[in-house]
């Protein structure tokens, strides 16, 4: 397994908000990698971090994303600029906001063609048609020249997926790609996003939802108040978690088709990432909290199989689900 | 206690410098029946209509034929003091937490304009340690009474929401995707805390969601919405196990679960195509489009909801209960 | 920096309020009087009388330190007074046209139109000429030519204010119009008015002294109760009076109507 992309540490901070604090992951060449959490948690950041797009305001950037052995941190904004579009490329959450209104599906999708791979027009125009038809937008010929408010949700965003994989890259991040999509429509995209998948793309896919990535991903880490509290394969986490927040979740979402489970919440509330609470960040909210959380924050550490888990208890946690 | 009659209710739009007056038919046809204490849930997707049935009960916009009956009495020929009462009795919770509260009114203030809009319900002398009991209910902070809505997050705007709505001691409460817009584990929380106030207080539900997941222990009865038209209706179980409109049955095997990484892709259904514009409905079913059973007569006849023996309305000519599942419900 | 900026601003503009209230106070010369020996004195000179002239005299012998003080407190009752009465009554027009729509907005609409389209000075020169001009008449007339602007800005605001969702949910409260236009629209229009206002008041200013130039605005002297010839003057007597462009014959014209203790030597 080569490993693609490599995280160690990841910090980033927004004045007295640190947003992300000491993030690890690994994605493998064709896995996809789940990172799963709820709003501020710093899972948007994180990978906002890999593609080089934070927002300005972000400071005190720490720690080593590692493309196939190389920093990005390192690299100028030029190389950075080329790595993005064909090596790694993202998908966002609200594809309304993230396509030009101004300018046709079909230009947009072609510019990835023209500038980077020099095409003509027409060679472009032929390639962009082929690549909407690969993601099941009908009549693509006459589509592309429709403009992104024509479209419907759905299309929208199987033409940004279009666009991010113009070029083949070897990892897609998919930040929240199917949160703002009916769920019939988000059925659809993901079982277009598993072809993929099939075809050898790597993933990330950043959600809150743990049933949505349940299907989509092979290895998940959850996030919490800016830091990994679990990391696993999804058989692993999902048949027993082994931190209160992952079972927290499992017990809190929405269940259709498991008719025995009722949905539990979790107490207390989002963790206000100014005044975090001294020890572990989740105590307040953590049925397993002993004196030792209110004092110590647990690193996370390595559970037997490889999994991770940033809970002093862990073994308890792992042993009662 | 509540009852939707035949109800056709949407707005008008305007295509063209000179106004051709075109009308869209949101909702075309809806009845709909919500007795005493009961919690009913109108599952749909974007663009059937079920925003617009919340707001036809409330009294939001007035439908362009057909009923809304309150306690027996139609809206629209109800005089003012008993529209002022039917206020009270049925209240709206919105689903944006960051849009349905005044910024300018603190939290005190939000709460006691129902009693200064209907006085009667709580005597002044009363009203603060009414307001601490009620904020006290809904799980916030009494102390916090006089702070801004700004000041408070997602989840805790939804329950000032919710302490607003049961100032007037309502009888029924409208939750138009109420807890869409919430984390997941504060959507449980919201969740939980409708649930108790329904056994505490007795107090019915129309839980307005596009999330089949979110009521499965909470509802009595489903309906299911697609398109302006209710496909299927039925108790919890009839709609989970054993769902029987095409649609429900799709909108069961989309639903996100936990369990999903065991389930293989051939026990999923996946529909083909767009939801179809409420601007343009399909002929005949407005399913068919979408429908991996439509033949010829979906295309040229609209079904109609069929109670059927089982008391399990469907609207599909091919509707049936022991077809080829290809989820297996739990 | 802000701080700074806004402590700055408000210290100038206290400075000319202060200025314009206590005005006659701070400088006890007499804007009106005439005092012939001492005309078109530079800045900084000593009249006849011994008074201390900072920025000189008129052609007339008058103090102009005293005459720009005078003035601005006409300016500044007027600005003031102008906007709060149009502030008010674009207020109340802008919130029913907003909130209610429908004919109502339509004829509230089209009449600010129809208002905006014809010019105020000719505006403020038929009121002036058919109730004479004076403090109140100069108000009004530049009260009725401004409403339009507030409630065009009141429109907006209520308009988008009041499909929002708080709005919404005061309605299902059972809250009346009254209550929602009170509490829920008007105070999003607060803000844009009062920017409205600020810059109007300025403005205001401004179409004073047109209407002050032809001779409408505020008769200087108010409180002698006199009334001084100015430029303008002129131009509406020629209307009036119906005499050729003869300065001697004019003049003469102007002479027998006038008061005659304002004749002045040598005219």
């Amino acid at each position: 397994m080569t490993t693609l992309l490599d995280i160690t540490d990841l910090s980033v901070a927004f004045g007295d908000v640190r947003a992300v604090r000491g993030v690890s992951l690994t994605v493998e060449k064709g896995q996809t990698l789940a990172v799963v959490g709820e709003s501020g948690s710093g899972k948007s950041l994180t990978s906002l971090a890999i593609m080089g797009l934070l927002p300005p305001q972000a400071m005190a950037i720490e720690g080593s994303v590692l493309w196939d052995g190389v920093d990005l941190f390192d690299l100028d904004p030029d190389e950075l600029r080329r790595l993005r579009g064909e090596e790694l490329a993202m998908i966002f959450q609200d594809p309304l906001s993230a396509l030009n209104p101004s300018l046709t599906v079909g230009y947009q999708i072609a510019e990835m063609f023209r500038r980077r791979r020099g095409m003509s027009r027409a060679a472009a125009g032929e390639r962009t048609v082929a690549a909407m038809t690969e993601v099941g937008i009908p009549d693509a010929a006459t589509r592309a020249r429709a403009y992104p408010h024509e479209f419907s949700g759905g299309m929208r965003q199987r033409v940004m997926i279009a666009m991010a994989l113009a070029l083949e890259p070897r990892l897609l991040i998919a930040d929240e790609p199917t949160t703002a999509l009916d769920v019939t429509v988000q059925a659809q995209i993901l079982r277009l996003l598993r072809e993929r998948q099939r075809q050898g793309l790597a993933m990330i896919i950043i959600s809150h939802d743990l049933g949505v990535v349940a299907r989509t991903a092979q290895s998940v880490v959850v996030m919490y108040a800016g830091q990994t509290v679990e990391s696993g394969t999804i058989a692993e986490v999902y048949t027993a978690p082994a931190h209160p927040y992952t079972l927290g979740l499992m017990a809190a979402s929405p269940s259709a088709r498991d008719g025995a489970r009722e949905i539990r919440p979790i107490d207390g509330n989002p963790p206000d990432l100014t005044a975090l609470p001294a020890g572990c960040a989740f105590h307040p909210r953590c049925p397993f909290a002993r004196d030792r959380c209110r004092t110590e924050a647990p690193p996370p550490r390595s559970l037997p199989s490889g999994r991770t888990s940033a809970c002093h208890y862990a073994e308890e946690v792992l042993n009662r689900a | 206690m509540l009852e939707l009659v035949d109800l056709v209710a949407g707005y008008r739009t305007r295509q063209g410098l000179f106004g051709r007056h075109g009308e869209v038919r949101a909702v075309a046809g809806v009845n709909l029946t919500v007795n005493t204490g009961e919690t009913v849930c109108l599952v749909g997707e974007s663009g059937c209509g079920k925003s617009t049935v919340a707001r036809a009960v409330v009294n939001l916009l007035t439908p362009i034929s057909g009923e809304v009956r309150y306690a027996g009495r139609s809206l629209a020929t109800m005089s003012r003091t008993e529209l002022r009462t039917m206020r009270r009795d049925v209240q709206l919770i919105f689903q944006d937490p960051y849009a349905s509260l005044n910024p300018r009114m603190t939290v005190r203030e939000l709460i006691t304009e129902a009693w200064r809009i209907h006085p009667g319900i709580v005597s002044q002398a009363e009203w603060d340690k009414e307001v601490d009991s009620l904020l006290e209910r809904v799980g916030l902070n009494p102390a916090h009474a006089s702070r801004y809505p700004h000041q408070f997050s997602g989840g805790q705007r939804q329950r000032i929401c919710i302490a607003r709505a049961l100032s007037v001691r309502p009888k029924l409460i409208v939750c138009d995707e109420a807890v869409s817009a919430l984390d997941v584990s504060i959507q449980a929380q919201i969740l939980a805390l409708l649930r108790q106030l329904r056994d505490d207080l007795g107090v019915a539900y129309l839980f307005i969601t596009h999330d089949l997941g979110v009521v499965r222990h909470f509802a009595d009865r489903v309906a299911v919405m697609h398109l302006g038209a209710i496909v299927e209706t039925g108790t919890t179980e009839q709609i989970y196990t054993t769902p029987a409109h095409p649609y429900t049955q799709a909108l069961l095997s989309a639903a996100p679960s936990v369990n999903d990484w065991q389930t293989q892709d051939e026990e999923e259904i996946v529909l083909t195509g767009d939801i179809p514009s409420p601007l343009h409905p399909p002929t005949g079913c407005r399913f068919h489009t979408r429908c991996w059973k439509a033949e010829d007569r979906c295309r040229a006849e609209e079904p109609t909801l069929v109670p059927r023996d089982t008391n399990h309305p469907v609207a599909c000519h091919y509707a049936n209960v022991d077809d080829n599942l290809k989820t297996t419900p739990h | 920096m802000k701080r700074v900026g806004s402590v700055v601003a408000a210290t100038v503009l206290g400075l000319f309020v202060l200025v314009a209230l206590l005005g006659p106070l701070l400088v006890p010369y007499d804007s009106v009087a005439t005092r012939v020996a001492d005309r078109l004195r530079p800045p900084f000179s000593t009249a006849s009388d011994g008074t201390f002239a900072l920025l000189g005299t008129d052609q007339n012998g008058r103090d102009v330190l005293a005459q720009v003080i005078a003035g601005s407190r006409v300016s500044l009752l007027v600005g003031i007074t102008v906007v709060v009465v149009g502030g008010l009554i674009g207020l109340v027009l802008g919130l029913v046209a907003g909130y209610y729509g429908g004919w109502l907005d339509t004829i509230i609409s089209r009449i600010g139109d129809m208002q905006l389209a014809f010019p105020s000075i000719l505006l403020a020169i038929l009121l002036a000429g058919a109730l004479g001009p004076s403090l109140t008449t100069v108000i009004v007339a530049l009260a009725v030519t401004r409403w339009v602007v507030f409630a065009r800005v009141v429109r907006g605001s209520a308009l988008t204010t009041r499909g929002r969702e708080f709005v919404e949910s005061a309605r299902v409260m059972g809250a009346s119009d009254a209550r929602i236009l009170v509490h829920y629209i008007l105070p999003s229009c607060v803000q844009p008015l009062l920017v409205a206002a600020t810059v109007q008041v300025g403005l205001t200013m401004v179409a004073e002294a047109a209407l002050s130039f032809l001779g409408l605005g505020v008769p200087l002297g108010l409180h002698d109760r006199e009334r001084a010839r100015l430029p303008g003057d002129r131009v509406v007597d020629r209307g009036r009076a119906g005499h050729r462009a003869d300065a001697g014959g004019h003049l003469r014209r102007r002479a027998r109507r006038r008061d005659p203790r304002q004749v002045r030597p040598g005219q």
